[in-house]
């Protein structure tokens, strides 16, 4: 019993930390590589942080629960009240806190002043249209800007004053993805520091694919919806199991990692047009709907099988051991 | 008991052995690189080289990097082992971990058996600590110092391969069109950079012989011009008088009447009249019209030379020379027109045949002077020569504090002159045309300077132009590069603070490497195996590891990126430094904790 509850609080928090720094994190990307107008633009936080929980909801509570998994692996827990705990709390959290996320981010759609181009005053702003010189900026214009054209020779053109809202539209360029590379995109000084790394950037396109599924779900049916958060939630829980399959924890470890990365890839494979195209056969779209999640349950299912079938007996026993 | 930091030692040793030669294949089956390649002609006439070259492109097997550029095949083997040394010290922080990891959650428990439970802290990392100071201070300069040098050797041996396939296809063009002296001159230039390679050893044999190449005559000056006083210039030219050579004896009589010697000043005026009469005579005496003209041709020349007009002597003298060939007196004046020229103009057929390199592209600078102008300035590209650094496409925008744009002008070559100026004016060597600078806006208060602009100081370092253009070389910077860079780009109108982000994050890299190894051995001590059974299905995926751990570390890297970042912009460089070390610190200690916790367990 007391094993369980410790397991709980963990999974907590950890989903806590996790939703905390995803916050500062989100502060420090998105307002402090911009010019000094948008420090301290704390509305415009406020309005892209549950943008930003949002997308990372999902990824926060299979992190949780697996790192709740990994801390208490050595102490003695009732396995089945723990399950019990971290799914019920699980499912509460991701159901509600979707419900909410998406209430507050779809009132609140992104303004201007918080997303575009970012330029330096007395500094040469090196974008991908050419360099531009601003001698300096003030909240609605540009003075002495020098816009430099490559294709041209002269390629300087030079203009004494111009309404920022202007010359940012001049500058602004299409980019695919996030806000956030959107924003880093028109940011030249740090696109190339700040840009993610090629993992993390397609996991992120993973996330947002995902996302606008379980949102499109959500939006058909408020059951549907819960019966794929709660099969999500069950896969995870279940990877206690996975954390007991080889002798070696630190690979179970690493495995479950590997696991919970793959559940987003195997997503998107799975939606992709040449998995849905072998589907055309299934008429009901309520089954399509759910299809998915009844995968992932299929999978939770035979985890535990196999578990129960070779490890749990070894397992209990050694866990005993053990304390 | 073992001995814990000897066996840690020979693993990490396995495993960086095995992750050198797995990064040396994957780079030996991913190089692309470009040959060239011979043809031996059936049937092939005199005037006709007998083999037929063409470009072959090689990819390795598995070709991952299929995007990368070319590089000669005489690169091959030293791109391949670069890129290994650079792949290994990317992945050498995953791969000491994995090491780790190997051998106090699987090794080591597995040896000790029951003995593991009653291990202390001290005996679980005993002189490792040691090992891995060490081992930090080899990533840091592999990954910080030795790692940057080689991608940017790789980045050159790119450029080089850009630049010897230029001079290749130009060979074989003017081969083909019979302008042997060009192509050899062109294959000349190749062997510089693949002096091995014999097929086009062969060409550039076989254009020597077909410029039936003579050795050149040296020949030696006809007259010495004294430059020490204006009383030697007086005797040189009474004795070019004495002589009859009454064009010689002008000229020097010129230069000695430019001193403020009263008597020797009139004396060389008598002379200079005394020069002009006989000259007049000899033109009057002459009933031949040519002989008549040559005359007045050549009084014009000298008299440009000595009034300046040293560009309208050049052109002068080197027709009269082509006219008269014979003439040794011209051959010495077209020589001193053309060392006077070169003082304010270049010739533009010396930049010219640079045209086609790719040299550094799409530089622009803020160039600050006095009294708070500035200039904009921007070169479109930048050749560094053995012969000289040459500079195309050249544009300038100055500004002034209150007048905003004075000056706006162009000049289509430049080259950098001994005393660091650029010079704006070039004239062609065979044509009489000059390339100077065009305005496209003038300061109406200085028309006169307007005019006149030749020449503009260069501010930056030339070797520093690299840096002042959109991309820079941030990838392929060492810790000191990046400071010099740091120090350079702002004085340019560059903003500094990703820079200073950069020198952070090279800062926090050792911190990184030991933080995570203390981490590792209690992380590797906490997931154990127990029972002393080996899991073989499991340690099937060990290959597996450096590359998970590989992603994680890229995560804690990017955000703590950001973190740093975040201090950096609101409280500056030092501040941020100072934030940097503390947290490090405090990670570092919460390692050991986290060693001396696993310890008791």
């Amino acid at each position: 019993m007391k094993g369980s509850i410790f397991q709980l609080l963990i999974f907590l928090l950890f989903f806590v930390v996790i939703i905390l720094g995803i916050g500062v994190s989100s502060y420090f990307l998105w307002f402090d590589t911009g010019t000094p107008s948008n420090i301290h633009d704390i509305d415009a936080l406020l309005v892209l942080l549950p943008r930003y929980l949002f997308y990372v909801l999902p990824l926060s509570i299979f992190g949780s629960i697996l790192f709740s998994h990994f801390i208490t692996l050595n102490r003695k827990a009732h396995v089945l009240l723990s399950w019990f705990l971290i799914f019920t709390i699980g499912v509460g959290i991701y159901f509600f806190g979707f419900t909410g996320l998406l209430h507050l981010e779809l009132n609140k759609p992104v303004s201007q002043s918080t997303s575009g181009i970012i330029l330096y005053g007395g500094k040469i702003n090196p974008f991908k249209k050419g360099f531009v010189y601003v001698g300096s900026l003030d909240a609605s214009d540009a003075y002495s800007i020098v816009r430099e054209n490559p294709q041209q020779f002269p390629s300087f053109s030079y203009k004494d004053k111009i309404k920022l809202k202007d010359l940012k539209h001049e500058l602004s360029v299409n980019v695919q993805g996030s806000a956030f590379q959107q924003r880093l995109a028109g940011n030249p000084y740090f696109s190339g520091i700040f840009t993610p790394p090629p993992f993390l950037t397609s996991l992120i396109s993973d996330i947002q694919g995902f996302n606008a599924k379980m949102r499109s779900l959500y939006n058909r049916s408020r059951y549907f919806f819960l019966f794929a958060v709660a099969a999500q939630v069950f896969l995870a829980v279940t990877c206690w199991s996975l954390l007991r399959i080889s002798r070696w924890p630190l690979i179970n470890a690493l495995f479950s990692l590997v696991l919970i990365r793959g559940l987003f890839a195997f997503f998107s494979v799975w939606e992709s047009d040449a998995v849905q195209g072998k589907f055309g056969f299934i008429h009901s779209d309520m089954v399509k709907d759910n299809l998915f999640s009844i995968l992932l349950l299929l999978i939770a299912g035979l985890i535990i099988f196999f578990n129960s079938l070779f490890l749990l007996s070894e397992y209990s026993s050694r866990g005993k051991h053990n304390d | 008991m073992i001995n814990i930091p000897k066996r840690t030692f020979i693993v990490l040793l396995a495993v960086y052995a095995a992750a050198f030669l797995i990064f040396f294949a994957v780079s030996f089956f991913s190089y692309h690189s470009v040959s060239i390649a011979a043809k031996e002609l059936d049937h092939h006439g005199e005037k006709q080289f007998r083999y037929s070259l063409l470009l072959q492109e090689h990819t390795g097997r598995f070709p991952l990097k299929a995007g990368n550029p070319p590089v000669l095949d005489t690169f091959t083997m030293r791109w391949i082992t670069y890129n290994t040394v650079i792949l290994f010290s990317r992945y050498m922080l995953a791969l000491t971990l994995t090491g780790i990891l190997l051998c106090y959650s699987l090794l080591f428990p597995y040896q000790l058996g029951d003995e593991s439970a009653r291990i202390s802290f001290l005996q679980l990392i005993g002189k490792n600590i040691i090992l891995l100071l060490v081992l930090t201070v080899v990533y840091f300069s592999l990954h910080e110092g030795f790692s940057p040098s080689l991608k940017k050797a790789q980045q050159e041996m790119t450029a080089d391969t850009d630049i010897a396939l230029t001079f290749y296809h130009e060979g074989l063009e003017n081969m083909k069109a019979g302008k042997y002296a060009e192509a050899h001159t062109s294959f000349s230039s190749f062997l510089v950079l693949d002096r091995d390679n014999k097929i086009i050893k062969e060409a550039f044999d076989w254009t020597a012989a077909q410029m039936n190449i003579k050795p050149v005559q040296k020949t030696v000056p006809a007259g010495t011009v004294s430059t020490v006083q204006k009383m030697h210039y007086i005797k040189d030219a009474e004795g070019y008088f004495k002589n009859k050579d009454y064009f010689s004896a002008y000229y020097y009589a010129f230069l000695a009447s430019e001193t403020d010697e009263k008597n020797l000043k009139e004396k060389a005026l008598r002379l200079m009249a005394e020069t002009e009469k006989q000259i007049s005579t000899l033109r009057a005496l002459n009933t031949d019209e040519e002989k008549r003209k040559y005359y007045q041709r050549k009084m014009d020349a000298v008299k440009d030379l000595n009034s300046g007009r040293y560009y309208d002597a050049y052109y002068a003298f080197k027709q009269l020379s082509h006219d008269f060939p014979g003439d040794r007196d011209l051959k010495d004046f077209f020589k001193r027109s053309r060392e006077e020229v070169e003082k304010n103009y270049f010739f533009v057929d010396e930049i010219k045949k640079y045209s086609g390199l790719p040299g550094v592209k799409n530089i622009i600078y803020v160039q600050k002077s006095s009294g708070g102008n500035f200039a904009l300035v921007k070169i479109k590209k930048f050749i560094q020569a053995e012969d000289g650094r040459y500079f195309f496409s050249i544009e300038v925008l100055t500004f002034s504090p209150g007048k905003g744009v004075v000056e706006h002008y162009t000049a289509p070559y430049g080259k950098l002159s001994n005393d660091g100026y650029i010079i704006l004016k070039a004239i062609g060597k065979n044509e009489k045309r000059v390339y100077a600078p065009k305005f496209i806006m003038r300061d109406p208060s200085a028309k006169n300077r307007s005019e006149n602009i030749s020449a503009i100081k260069l501010l930056p370092y030339p070797g520093d132009l690299v840096l002042l253009r959109k991309n820079g070389m941030r990838d392929s910077a060492t810790v000191l590069d990046l400071f010099n860079m740091w120090r350079t780009v702002g004085k340019f109108g560059y903003l500094t603070t990703p820079l200073e982000i950069s020198l952070l994050e090279s800062i926090l890299r050792p911190f990184t490497f030991f933080i995570f190894s203390l981490f590792a051995i209690s992380i590797g001590w906490f997931f154990r195996i127990r029972k002393r059974r080996m899991p073989f299905a499991a340690v099937l995926l060990i290959p597996l590891l450096p590359f998970v751990l590989h992603k994680l570390l890229l995560l804690y890297l990017f955000s703590s990126k950001g973190f740093y970042a975040f201090f950096l912009l609101k409280t500056g460089f030092t501040v941020s430094l100072v934030i940097l070390l503390s947290v490090q610190a405090v990670l570092i200690f919460w390692a050991l904790v986290e060693i001396a916790r696993q310890g008791k367990r």
